[in-house]
């Protein structure tokens, strides 16, 4: 009789298993892995006892910088103590408007490179706070893959040590308009520098004319040296 | 298009029962038996003999031919070795085979074969083989199996290690 | 279906040239290549459910990124395996396992020439088709041997040797089980296997709960039957819980170890032409094949206002059980029988038989595999065995002699005669 009590046991635990996942099958399914690129977890809040400031109470995972309101003044450049921020600037043209900030402060240099280096980074947060315009601050945005070196011919080991991958640059100024703006600026300068040339020559003509009682002037500051 | 096919078959049982007889490598000449099997099937339904030709692929590629391949393949040292058949006896093996061919051909030139003037209406056997078998030849049929169950019985008793 | 796919092309004067020869060697190669195109979309979107089903049955959801919903995941898997490189071990037999895989395929393949798919859709119509497609799945165990043996590696092996054994002892319970079917008309046609389940009858010939006259309801040994034909035939195409041959846990991948990319996809491809004909072969033998389960348009409007109230049950043990909703069901068999009493060309459409009906009981079929492999954990060897000659082969036997002493208590057939 053990053969056929094996028998019925076996049919019998046979249909509570597929009982069970029949039942997983017709259930609605909410408890399930997120589809992590499209759906993520919120970030938890962040409170490490330090001040009611908000952006200190942040999860520090990527340094961020809102280029439109950075005014070029680096001092969160100084401030970093890895030296993780680079940051290039121009005058603006004369009379040219290049907008204001958030804060409503009249932007007077022209921002051509803000890069961070987040291979360099050490998130001590120390750089937003010399920030006049609070423009740069932490983000929890964990995520720092790039796609776009993938298209490069480097293999996988180079493509894993290039930091270049890392290295993120803000300012939106396109290269063209660097290169035309220094032009400009150079234009400037010759010009400026011709003027006095001229101007000076045609003052050691003067006094040359008139008479040479003074030697000659210590030098005048050269143009150009902002 | 039928005369195309049967010379087809033909070729493939010819040629793959040569492997079978000629190959160095026994794994070979068993797995070419695979197509002299099925070739011969193919031959069967040429002679309208459906029944006889699924019979054939049931029984010797699914019986004989999946025992002569554990046969072979439980051996010892069937990884490393190469598994070789050599012919042995090479000259008493052909006496025999050539009286044995002799007497084929003898068969074959003095039978008369009556040939059918038309192609013969396809019908299919099982029906009869069915009644045959458990009608006129029941008796035959049951002693038959009552010889391969015993087969089967004492074969399993000599495996038994405890006799 | 040759025959009248060739006199079909022979109408159009263009096409004359053939002659008849030739317009029937095209009509077995137009039979050939759509037969090939239903085994690989049939790979390719079972692969799919499959993913999906048991992705479903874990609390998980399967492949999402491809095409929406993930539909497209099989299809680039697909294209991923045919641009793999071709790697032959290097100790491997070159030439048995070039040849293997497709052995294992084509015989997987050739036997859907004797599927009927509707009445007239049957690329071979034979007089022993069932045990034709008996015969050409027993070829398979020879493929599997072959790419075992040839991978020269001891798993792949050991596989093949237990795809072997398994094969061979699964055959007996299969065979036996359907004979258990064949007995009761006396055909292995399977056209007329299937004509004689025409119908609506009393469920096992006395109880009197109209039923299709399938054989699963014709006799309660043939309702046995059909789950032995089930459990075996699952077994002979070593789907889970009987996939010992490629036992990942003990053997990686068995006798497919070695292969990769194309060879590795014929492999697929009739797994999942097996597990095919599996379905179809239970559905024609024991659900009626193409037959619907309707008689006429009554018969139809009758049997989706059933469906619709089952529905409607349904949903309310759900509501009290698990206290949701579950309203797809409720919506699909409403609207059906709303549809099968507003119009009569829908519940005729739905009485006719056809390919709709073979597909729709195949498909359960093929659930009711892949409910099996995802519930089930894998047998040992000996269990298989055990489970084979001790319990299936004794049932098989108990229900071939049931059903003819069945048929002898309702007047089918008399002994005297």
């Amino acid at each position: 009789m053990g053969y056929f009590k094996n028998i019925a046991d076996s049919v019998s635990t046979l249909i509570t298993g597929m009982k069970v996942t029949m039942g997983y099958f017709v259930r609605p399914r909410e408890h399930v892995t997120l589809q992590y690129p499209d759906e993520q977890w919120p970030n938890p809040k962040r409170k490490i006892g330090v001040g009611e400031l908000d952006s200190y109470n942040v999860i520090r995972s990527k340094l961020h910088v809102d280029i439109d309101d950075c005014i070029g003044c680096k001092k969160c450049e100084r401030a970093c103590p890895v030296d993780c921020i680079t940051i290039d600037t121009l005058k603006a043209d004369k009379g040219e408007d290049i907008g204001t900030t958030k804060n409503g402060t009249q932007k007077r240099l022209l921002v051509t490179r803000f890069t961070i280096d987040m291979t360099e980074c050490m998130y001590c947060d120390l750089c937003t706070f010399p920030c006049p315009e609070d423009c740069i601050y932490m983000t929890p945005d964990y995520r720092f893959e790039r796609g776009d070196n993938q298209k490069t011919e480097i293999s996988t080991v180079d493509r894993w040590r290039n930091r270049q991958n890392l290295i993120y640059e803000y300012a939106t100024v396109p290269p063209e308009e660097v290169e035309r703006r220094k032009e400009a600026i150079e234009a400037e300068q010759a010009a400026k520098l011709a003027a006095a040339e001229k101007a000076k020559a045609a003052a050691e003509k003067k006094a040359a004319e008139a008479k040479p009682a003074e030697k000659e002037n210590p030098d005048k500051p050269e143009p150009g040296e902002e | 298009m039928g005369e195309v096919i049967f010379w087809v078959i033909w070729a493939l049982v010819a040629v793959s029962a040569m492997v079978v007889a000629f190959s160095k490598n026994l794994v070979y000449s068993v797995f070419s038996l695979l197509a002299t099997f099925i070739g011969v099937a193919g031959i069967y339904i040429f002679l309208n003999a459906d029944f006889l030709a699924v019979t054939q692929i049931v029984i010797y590629v699914g019986g004989i031919l999946v025992l002569l391949v554990f046969g072979i393949m439980l051996t010892n040292r069937i990884v490393v070795a190469k598994i070789t058949q050599s012919s042995l006896q090479r000259t008493t093996g052909l006496v025999v085979v050539g009286a044995i061919f002799l007497v084929l051909v003898l068969t074959l030139l003095n039978q008369t074969w009556p040939l059918a003037t038309s192609a013969a209406e396809f019908d299919s056997t099982v029906n009869n083989i069915g009644e045959l078998l458990f009608g006129d030849y029941l008796i035959l049929f049951e002693v038959a199996s009552v010889l391969l169950l015993g087969a089967l019985i004492g074969a399993a008793t000599l495996a038994r290690k405890e006799l | 279906m040759i025959d009248a796919i060739a006199s079909w092309m022979l109408q159009f004067g263009a096409l004359n040239w053939l002659g008849e020869t030739g317009a029937s060697l095209v009509a077995v190669a137009l039979v050939g290549i759509t037969l090939f195109i239903f085994v690989a979309a049939n790979a390719i979107v079972l692969v799919y459910v499959e993913r999906k089903v048991s992705a479903f049955m874990q609390v998980r959801l399967g492949p999402m990124r491809v095409g929406p919903m993930g539909t497209l995941q099989t299809v680039a898997d697909a294209l991923k395996l045919l641009v793999k490189e071709d790697i032959i071990p290097q100790f491997a037999d070159k030439v048995l396992f070039r040849v293997g895989p497709w052995v294992i395929l084509i015989s997987a393949f050739v036997a859907f020439a004797a599927i009927p798919f509707s009445p007239t859709w049957v690329p071979a119509d034979m007089s022993i088709g069932l045990f034709y497609v008996l015969s050409v799945s027993s070829v398979v165990v020879i493929g599997i041997v072959m790419s075992g043996w040839a991978s020269n590696n001891k798993w792949s092996l050991y596989g093949a040797m237990r795809s072997a054994a398994q094969i061979v002892s699964y055959e007996i319970p299969v065979g036996l089980s359907l004979l258990a079917a064949v007995a009761v008309v006396g055909t292995l046609n399977l056209q007329e296997l299937i004509q004689a389940q025409a119908g609506v009858g009393n469920l096992f010939h006395w109880i009197p709960i109209p039923v299709p006259n399938w054989f699963i309801f014709n006799n309660p040994f043939l309702f046995i039957a059909a789950f032995v034909y089930l459990i075996a035939a699952t077994a002979e195409v070593n789907r889970t819980p009987f996939d010992i041959p490629e036992a990942e846990s003990e053997l990686v991948a068995g006798f497919m170890t070695e292969f990769s990319g194309i060879r590795w996809a014929l492999f697929f491809l009739s797994e999942y032409a097996n597990a095919a004909v599996v379905a179809l072969l239970t559905a024609i033998v024991f659900l009626g094949g193409w037959q619907s389960p309707f008689p006429d348009i009554q018969g139809a409007r009758i049997g989706m206002s059933v469906l619709a109230v089952l529905a409607i049950i349904w949903t309310f043990y759900v509501k009290v059980k698990a206290n949701r909703l579950s309203i797809y069901p409720l919506a699909v068999t409403v609207v059906l029988a709303v549809l099968a009493w507003l119009f009569p060309a829908f519940a005729q459409w739905l009485a006719n038989p056809g390919l709709l009906w073979i597909a729709i009981k195949g498909g359960t079929i093929i659930f009711m595999l892949m409910w099996f492999r995802w519930t089930f954990p894998r047998l040992r060897v000996d269990q298989l065995m055990y489970v084979s000659w001790k319990v299936l082969l004794p049932l098989a036997m108990i229900n071939l002699a049931g059903v003819a002493i069945w048929m002898w208590l309702t007047g089918a057939i008399n002994l005297v005669g």
